[in-house]
């Protein structure tokens, strides 16, 4: 956890400041000061259904509000910041499944800084299986550790830890209401595996990846923590012309990452691409 | 040996003239200097908050190791190594006392972000016990030159001015502890001992540097 003594000093004087080395210890035994900054970010958690029945799986939702203006940011290849962390515990006999990221969008900052951030509301979609012989009338707790950098002009840290309380049930019905909503939404911007290859292709070119779209005029590209590094992303990552030139600096480049092919009056299509260049050539 | 002193201030004009253009072209072409690993890195002179003037190139021609740490006085990457349980460029800088290595810190943030802050930046060296220079370079001009995105951003550059390490300080990205492998302090060890960097570039992380817009 970040240490909040740094903030605590930014008030010392010099003179408190160089006794404060002379006590050391007793200086870190200190409580921990509220943070102010808790209301920045605010992280819920909710289950798609009234619980799981055994062997089945279920999706639950962590969510999280960000205040106006500021932003968080997206798992995947960023300039500044860090990705938001999810770490799952769930009882034994559970499997939690690897959480789906929406697509961020690009938040391009004077001196070619390029992150790929989410703002206003973004709900992570996680798969939760039950064990087949899970008991019926019993009920399972999952706790989700979340950390993120909150940034608008400065960047903040925050962290919170959210429960989820599942009961099994034999036949558990579709949650209503809000979070019926945030499902929804959130799957609008959940990138799908690439199948649609007749109107999208992926070339390469030497080092350079050629992803052309039929149809659409504007595509952009957020590679992931699995890709290799794409040369000036802040130019590169995005088109209007249908054609994506993706270059490397790298022998053996992989391609990985969201593609996102605008709708101008239609929906966005996300798509999750990866191709690793053909040696043959 | 009376050269007209007409003569030479004209002469002084035309290279200054000559100077200016030449930048122009290279700006046009989309050429600027820029630093690149295993090439000169771009000398510069610069200010520090306490009025002292800082050239890169008269360091290495002193055949002093030059490290560059990009700063900000409260982006919770920079704290992280700040703390008093931690420290980590603060320690580095005392385990190299007395051996040829210069540490600076650059702050490239405009002047009316909380990062750029005069004030907020001279209150922060009391704060993380920063005794060394801290340069202004608020217009940003060398972050640029130097391609720095975030804070911390580190480089070092060897005695012949050549650019060997370019990177993060070290390998936990988080804003929480630091890292177990420091890059700098290996490459500068490497340097110091005449032996080739083995890790000469890594992906550095931090906060974003609040550029002038």
């Amino acid at each position: 956890m970040p240490d909040k003594r740094s903030k605590l000093d930014a008030t010392l004087s010099a003179a408190v400041a160089a006794a404060a080395i002379s006590v050391g210890s007793a200086h870190a035994s200190q409580p921990k000061e509220e943070d102010p900054h808790a209301d920045l970010v605010k992280a819920s958690v909710f289950a798609e259904t009234t619980g799981v029945a055994p062997g089945a799986t279920v999706w639950v939702g962590v969510h999280f509000e960000i205040n106006d203006g500021w932003h968080t940011y997206w798992p995947g290849q960023n300039d500044s910041g860090f990705g938001t962390k999810i770490e799952t515990t769930a009882p034994e006999g559970f499997i939690v499944g690897d959480p789906r990221w929406p697509a961020p969008h690009r938040y391009l900052a004077p001196g070619d800084i390029l992150d790929h951030v989410h703002d206003g509301e973004v709900t992570v979609l996680l798969p939760v299986t039950a064990p087949a012989d899970a008991e019926l009338g019993t009920s399972a707790t999952f706790s989700f550790d979340l950390s993120w950098l909150v940034c608008e002009e400065v960047c903040i840290p925050g962290w919170e830890t959210v429960t989820l309380t599942l009961p099994i049930v034999a036949a558990p019905t579709v949650a209503t209401g809000s979070a019926a909503e945030r499902f929804t939404i959130a799957r609008q911007r959940i990138p799908r595996p690439l199948t649609d290859t007749e109107r999208v292709s992926i070339e390469w070119t030497g080092q350079t990846a050629v992803v052309r779209v039929m149809d659409r005029k504007k595509l952009s590209f957020y590679p992931d923590e699995g890709g290799s590094t794409v040369i000036d992303l802040s130019t590169s990552g995005t088109a209007s012309s249908g054609v994506l030139r993706l270059s490397f600096d790298t022998p053996e480049p992989v391609l990985s990452g969201v593609l996102e092919i605008h709708g101008s009056g239609e929906d966005p299509v996300l798509f999750a691409v990866r191709s690793v260049r053909d040696t043959e050539d | 040996m009376s050269k007209p002193i007409f003569g030479s201030m004209k002469r002084a004009l035309f290279a200054a003239t000559t100077i200016a253009l030449g930048g122009a072209l290279i700006a046009a072409g989309n050429a600027e200097p820029k630093a690149t690993i295993g090439q000169p890195a771009p000398d510069f002179t610069l200010i520090d908050y306490q009025g002292n003037e800082h050239t890169l190139s008269s360091y290495t021609n002193q055949g002093n190791v030059v490290v560059l740490e990009w700063y900000s006085p409260a982006c919770p990457f920079v704290k992280k190594h700040y703390r008093e349980d931690t420290q980590t460029m603060n320690n580095l800088i005392t385990e190299w006392e007395g051996k040829p290595v210069t540490w600076l810190r650059l702050n490239s943030a405009r002047t009316d972000h909380p990062y750029g802050d005069r004030e907020a930046n001279i209150a922060s060296f009391e704060t993380f016990k920063i005794t060394g220079p801290v340069l202004v370079d608020s217009t940003g001009k060398v972050g640029k030159m130097y391609g720095a995105k975030r804070t911390p951003e580190m480089y070092v550059i060897d005695t012949e001015g050549t650019l060997v390490y370019h990177g993060a300080i070290d390998n936990d990205r988080g804003a929480s502890a630091p890292g177990a492998v420091n890059y700098v302090e290996k490459a500068v060890g490497e340097v110091l001992a005449g032996e080739p960097v083995s890790t000469p570039t890594t992906n550095a992380y931090g906060c974003g540097i609040k550029y002038q817009k």
